[in-house]
């Protein structure tokens, strides 16, 4: 899986840090996710999606 | 070497390590020393007492940042951890009974089993500990 999380965050000015604590949790968890390593829940993917005014389809983007 | 093999490799590592520290607690109460369980008791609670510390000192430092100190890939971890603890104790305890078990055929003097149980309660948390923070580095592997 990849994402355009680090993308969509350079387009509005965020670091990792920020975007955490707009979504309420840990850097470590968005560094993950932007690195395919970490599958978030579906919850964490629609508040991160609405964060960086996009949707959870073109965020993620799945090798299929 | 691939992420599955690094980490079984690791996950060798620690029991090696557990195994051969209470080998090491074995022969040294086998040693001239009669205060092995109150030097061990103190070693313990001085080491919980220092987790304790830093956990505290982190979780304040993230409270003051306004960073959740748990989210849901920290509770995934800790499952995660958890669940493997427990598997690699059961072989550690199996192990080190077969351990008991050999020393006490040859007529080596061994532990009491209360001080037997100290040594396993400790492993597991020891066990759990490492990995916990093995995986918070790494991620839970797929």
């Amino acid at each position: 899986m990849k994402t355009k999380i680090k993308e969509l965050r350079a387009r509005y000015d965020l670091t990792q840090e920020d975007l955490a604590k707009k979504v309420g949790v840990r850097r470590e968890t968005i560094l993950f996710i932007e690195k395919g390593e970490y599958n978030p829940s579906l919850n964490l993917a629609h508040q991160i999606a609405k964060t960086l005014k996009t949707t959870i389809d073109q965020l993620f983007v799945f090798d299929d | 070497m691939d992420e599955e093999a690094r980490f079984r490799r690791f996950v060798g590592i620690v029991i090696a390590v557990l195994v051969a520290g209470a080998v090491f607690v074995v022969l040294f109460a086998n040693s001239s020393v009669d205060n092995w369980a109150t030097l061990m008791s103190a070693a313990i609670l001085v080491s919980l007492a220092a987790i304790a510390v830093i956990v505290a000192r982190r979780k304040k430092k993230e409270l003051r940042s306004g960073i959740p100190s748990e989210d849901e890939r920290s509770t995934a971890i800790r499952m995660r951890a958890g669940y493997l603890a427990f598997y690699m104790s059961l072989y550690f305890i199996f192990g080190m009974s077969f351990f008991h078990a050999i020393l006490e055929d040859n007529q080596v003097a061994s532990l009491p089993t209360s001080e037997w149980l100290m040594i396993y309660v400790a492993a597991m948390g020891s066990i759990f500990l490492v990995l916990n923070a093995y995986l918070t580095r790494k991620g839970v592997p797929r």
